[in-house]
């Protein structure tokens, strides 16, 4: 786990153009192996559908592959720009695009630096304050293109409230042609209206606030998207720190330490695991509840305890929260059960501990139990894994 | 009449899950008998599942119907 004082919560949202069921937006993002350095790129292939969204997946995974290797970012983007092809009618290029590649630096410095070509502007945010980015303009030479060709450049540092915001034309033309927007949303306005969400709640999630600003647009074309609407944000902020306990330590003599390392922690708290729950509640005389208003046929009820964010059963609600992390099914398509709401913990955290204790629980010798569940070192192990590597949080482990 | 319905991994698993589903359904139908359905943890008899407790006391072992069954013995045997 990095141990910075920052993390940055990259999340997008999008709609596609009516009647398309597939983007000509696209959008990557994807963290180094060391994970200092996080890029994110939105691409916008002309037109829509298939033809568009091969364009703009191209362009895409171009540009996350160079700023990933040590060409530097203006270079990467010539080479994306000459590798594009140019439509022979229109004379433009097929794919417009944002990257943002961010660079951690030791101590605790985030630096950004941003290539944009034919995009909307992205914004850059300090708290509800929009701050403007002065940009280097890098003139192109491209044969097959007839307008001089121009890409822009800048680098921002990065503190804690900043935000980038990054959209297609989708966005800023929403509205396009009504009374109300002859010309489309705009740029500016889309501003106002960022500054306005961002005034009534500083501490938004990035995928909250791109979903706002894309279900805006929408809005203004009638609830019938004329474009792809895609939204991408990054935030950097305080980390939201979450530790989950799971089941009993080795040695009962350990019981007193786990309960006091988790009931000191900063953060939220989930009790995974009955026999778990039962050690809290003894240690620190607090009664846990069953509450049977939310379960279904494969996952028990979740528990209440003061104190404690979540309590759950341990390893039939851990094997499906593994199994729909790994599916990546958005929580909203969740049943109402504890698997949902530890989902919804386990996304809205940036840094997950995880204490997990050793002794091997009997009842899971038992055979109506399914094999596969009844190791817990290997389900956390594979929530560890997914968390990281699909969702980019940063895990840790400690055995007791 | 109080049911508690032990909720651990292990009874959940062995039908504790269906027991708890056939009760809602007759405690829906049945409003006049009056159950109080509440979920317990592990009752450490895990071997001897799945576990419910019936005004107190401890019955091991029995699926929905039966359970069913033995709250309607119950309930006739009232005054
Ligand atoms: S799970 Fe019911 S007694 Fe252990």
């Amino acid at each position: 786990m990095r141990p910075g004082k920052f993390v940055v919560d990259v999340d997008y949202a999008q709609f596609y153009k009516q009647g398309q069921r597939i983007g000509g937006d696209v959008f990557l993002y994807s963290r180094n192996p060391e994970k200092n350095r996080i890029v994110c790129t939105l691409s916008d292939g002309l037109g829509s559908g298939v033809k568009a969204n091969v364009l703009a997946s191209m362009t895409a995974h171009m540009a996350q592959k160079l700023s990933f290797s040590p060409i530097n970012a203006v270079h990467s983007a010539e080479i994306i720009m000459n590798t594009l092809p140019v439509c022979k009618e229109r004379k433009i290029s097929y794919s417009t695009f944002s990257i943002i590649q961010i660079l951690l630096g030791e101590q605790d410095g985030i630096t950004a630096q941003l290539i944009e070509y034919d995009n909307p502007r992205m914004f850059l945010f300090d708290r509800s304050v929009s701050v403007p980015v002065e940009q280097k303009r890098i003139i192109l030479d491209r044969p097959a293109a007839c307008k001089d060709e121009s890409l822009s450049w800048s680098s921002v540092g990065l503190e804690n409230g900043c935000r980038l915001i990054m959209m297609t034309d989708g966005v800023t033309q929403s509205g396009l042609g009504t009374h109300r927007y002859p010309l489309g949303w705009r740029r500016s306005a889309v501003e106002s209206f960022i500054q306005q969400l961002l005034k009534e709640d500083e501490d938004i999630s990035s995928k909250e606030l791109a979903r706002a600003i894309i279900q805006k647009a929408r809005a203004l074309d009638a609830g019938l998207p004329k474009d792809d609407i895609t939204c991408a944000v990054v935030t950097v902020r305080r980390p939201r720190d979450l530790i989950i306990a799971t089941g009993p330590p080795y040695r009962e003599s350990d019981d007193a330490a786990l309960v006091e390392q988790v009931m000191d922690f900063q953060g939220k708290k989930i009790i995974s695991g009955g026999t778990t729950a039962q050690i809290f509640s003894r240690e620190c005389h607090e009664e846990v509840r069953v509450d049977l208003s939310s379960w279904n046929a494969d996952i028990p009820p979740a528990s209440s305890m003061k104190g404690v964010d979540l309590v759950t059963e341990g390893m039939l609600t851990l094997n499906r929260v593994a199994v729909e992390l790994e599916r990546r099914t958005p929580v909203e398509e969740l049943p109402p059960t504890a698997v949902r709401s530890y989902l919804e913990l386990l996304l809205s955290s940036d840094r997950v501990f995880f204490v997990v204790g050793t002794t091997i629980n009997e009842a899971h010798q038992d055979p109506n139990i399914p094999f596969e569940i009844g190791i817990r070192r290997t389900i956390i192990h594979r929530i560890r894994t997914v968390l990281e590597d699909s969702y980019l949080k940063e895990t840790s482990l400690s055995y007791l | 009449m109080k049911i508690e319905l032990c909720m651990g991994s292990s009874c959940f698993a062995r039908g504790n899950a269906a027991v708890l589903e056939a009760l809602e359904l007759y405690a829906s139908q049945h409003e006049d008998c009056e159950i109080v359905l509440a979920g317990h943890l592990c009752l450490r008899e895990c071997s001897k599942g799945p576990n419910i407790r019936i005004d107190g006391e401890l019955c091991q072992g029995l699926g929905p119907r039966e359970v069913i069954s033995r709250l309607k013995q119950l309930q006739e045997s009232k005054p």
